[in-house]
């Protein structure tokens, strides 16, 4: 054998034993779980259902507000359920009542007690430390002493109150 | 690292975290949802009555747009002479939209006569009476057996109607040309 041939077939061996060499390379190692478990996100969500009016004159009644015109005298109430849900060991709520009303009525006229919240027991509520249904209800009043004023006889007649704007606030707060 | 570039680097950290502290305040937030209450609007009814001339039967409303009353011209029966009354009516209709029962009191104010040419009004009384809802026209018969009535009243209730007649009587020779006007005030109150 010739030294050419020689040299040829050690370099040969050579890379051989290199690519033989790169895929069987290791070290010990080993693994295990951390057993950390899910973190979930707790939940804050109101949904308000239809409400309903109705007049002092006939409380078991509902009337369509939409076509139903005050008189001076007339008290109505509005009543509405809230379903709350608050999910989270340390999450407390309030619901508040924003955005502004809108009316031409004379304010010495008629008397609006915004809405209140109670629970299904039908006790005020001012915070919420749980998941359930709360009762919202609000008041509007007509004073029959409308009109007695003398040139006043006709006041606020087709008068609005617009609610439209109004929203409730579902707002989580510091426990 | 010189004093003065020590102590530099440690303002511009110091106004950094104050900067950051300040950001944080502002940003400070917690869950919360808004739903709107849908309560709709209130709306105050019209308080509309309307005042019908019996010999027209054309209805105007007892108070225009502008609030101003309205103003019904009445044509008596004929023109009254001694032992011969006049008598002339008007229906009042509670034609209100509110939603409730709104029933209205009626009533007669105090009558006013005035000479429009001389000599004529110091001979002129009014009777006036409320009668039944059915009538078209006043005449004697609604007056029979009351020998004197200064005013009218009437409950209506909503989408209902009243008929005040009125009765003029003159008690005297009038003369040659004599005309007065006659006003009487309608009245009409909530109950």
């Amino acid at each position: 054998m010739n030294k050419m041939t020689k040299g040829a077939i050690a370099t040969g061996v050579g890379v051989a034993l290199l690519l033989g060499g790169g895929g069987t390379l290791a070290v010990w190692n080993d693994s295990v779980g951390t057993d950390a478990g899910t973190i979930t996100a707790g939940n804050l969500d109101l949904e308000a259902r239809s409400g309903v009016w109705t007049s002092a004159h006939d409380p078991s009644t509902e009337i369509d507000v939409k076509s139903y015109k005050v008189v001076p005298g007339d008290v109505l109430t509005y009543t509405q359920t809230l379903d709350v849900t608050l999910a989270g060991q340390r999450i407390n709520a309030v619901i508040e009542v924003i955005g502004d009303t809108v009316t031409d009525f004379e304010a010495s006229n008629i008397s609006v007690r915004n809405l209140q919240l109670s629970d299904s027991d039908g006790n005020r509520i001012a915070q919420i430390k749980k998941s359930g249904e709360v009762t919202a209800s609000a008041s509007f009043r007509f004073s029959p002493k409308t009109g007695d004023e003398l040139g006043k006889g006709r006041d606020d007649v087709e008068a609005v109150y617009d609610f439209s704007k109004v929203q409730y606030k579902l707002r989580q707060v510091a426990p | 690292m010189g004093t003065k570039s020590i102590m530099k680097a440690s303002a511009l950290l110091a106004a950094a975290i104050v900067l950051g502290f300040l950001t944080v305040q502002g940003t400070y937030a917690l869950w919360n949802k808004m739903v709107p209450v849908g309560a709709g609007t209130i709306q105050a009814a019209d308080f509309r009555v309307s005042l019908t001339d019996l010999s027209t039967g054309v209805p105007i409303d007892m108070t225009d747009s502008a609030g101003t009353s309205a103003l019904v011209s009445l044509k008596p029966t004929g023109s009254p002479s001694p032992g011969k009354p006049a008598y002339a009516g008007v229906r009042i209709s509670n034609v209100t939209n509110a939603g409730s029962d709104f029933a209205v009191r009626a009533s007669t104010g105090d009558v006013s006569i005035t000479n429009v040419a001389p000599g004529l009004s110091g001979l002129l009384s009014v009777n006036m009476q409320a009668v039944p809802i059915e009538k078209t026209n006043c005449s004697a018969e609604d007056f029979a057996g009351i020998s004197s009535s200064g005013s009218a009243t009437a409950t209506i209730s909503k989408n209902s109607s009243a008929v005040f007649c009125f009765q003029i009587l003159m008690t005297g020779d009038a003369p040659g040309g004599g005309s007065a006007r006659v006003d009487v005030p309608i009245i009409v109150n909530q109950l």
